[in-house]
């Protein structure tokens, strides 16, 4: 079979290969679906923002918490309280790193989706 | 018109994007089931097609033409979901060009239902590369440069599968139309 006639075949054959969506419900399910997809992603932005203030807010908390413990005159179990509020100190820059790197981690997916 | 709907739904009308579903689905639907090969992972990915083009409407830039753009999110996710699925389509690889007498003559003896239910037989035995490049090519209408975009191959790379698509082709309807879709046999 010469080149033409092979072209011509497949075109008349290509010319058959569209399919409709044989899904009847399918704009309706995909526009619910966008909807819902909406609402959640809103949702997600919100709590993102919420989880920042509450950062920040605990962070500062903390910042001060630790200062006026460090400065003040206690003792605890015959240590001075520079030495009794180390172990607080780094529980709090260690729990500062975790969260923070949680929380950009969460800022990068929302900029991702 | 395409561009009008997308403004208003940039401007928060999400009802307006039922135009481009309605306009695209169809297409979509023979696109991703070029890829796919199944019907209900078809619709899957052109669902999730239209979703990402939605969230991502923003980012469309409005000097391109919609269709290559979505077309390039559809073709992702069409892929996507065949790397996903743990069955790889089985593929028949009948005979090549030699088989193809007479199939004019016997192809223009079906009627419309059997013609199109030969092609879609024949494509759904092809690789998924083959048969997507046919469908833009063919069906479609997309150049080479085109459907590079839309692929992200190659243009070489483009040219060297839709030949070795188009004699694939032939080697499977040829044995087709001799066997099972053969006119004088029923």
């Amino acid at each position: 079979m010469k080149q033409e006639e092979e072209e011509k075949l497949i075109r008349e054959l290509m010319m058959r290969s569209s399919d409709s969506m044989p899904f009847v419900d399918f704009e309706e399910r995909l526009m619910s679906e966008i909807v819902n997809r909406e609402k959640s992603r809103h949702s997600f932005v919100q709590s993102i923002r919420l989880s920042w203030f509450f950062f920040i807010l605990g962070s500062g908390f903390g910042l001060f918490l630790s200062s006026v413990a460090s400065e003040s005159r206690f003792t605890f179990l015959g240590l001075p309280a520079e030495t009794a509020v180390l172990p607080f100190q780094i529980l709090f820059v260690l729990l500062f790193i975790h969260q923070i790197e949680k929380l950009f981690h969460l800022r990068k997916r929302d900029s991702g989706s | 018109m395409d561009q009008l709907y997308i403004r208003n739904v940039l401007k928060g009308n999400r009802e307006d994007f039922r135009f481009l579903i309605r306009k695209y689905k169809d297409l979509a639907f023979s696109v991703a089931l070029s890829v796919v090969k199944n019907e209900y992972e078809a619709e899957e990915v052109v669902q999730e097609a239209f979703i990402k083009a939605y969230e991502h409407l923003s980012s469309f830039r409005g000097d391109a033409v919609f269709k290559t753009w979505f077309y390039k999110i559809l073709v992702n996710e069409a892929f996507k979901k065949v790397r996903q699925s743990k069955s790889a389509p089985s593929l028949l690889r009948d005979g090549m060009a030699g088989d193809i007498e007479d199939a004019d003559a016997h192809f223009l003896g079906l009627d419309e239902e059997e013609k199109h239910l030969l092609v879609r037989d024949a494509l759904s035995r092809m690789e998924s590369r083959e048969s997507l490049v046919l469908q833009l090519f063919y069906f479609e209408g997309e150049g080479i440069r085109e459907i590079a975009g839309i692929t992200g191959w190659s243009e070489g790379n483009v040219k060297v599968i839709l030949h070795r698509a188009r004699k694939h082709l032939l080697g499977i309807v040829g044995p087709l139309l001799k066997t099972e879709f053969n006119p004088i046999r029923r």
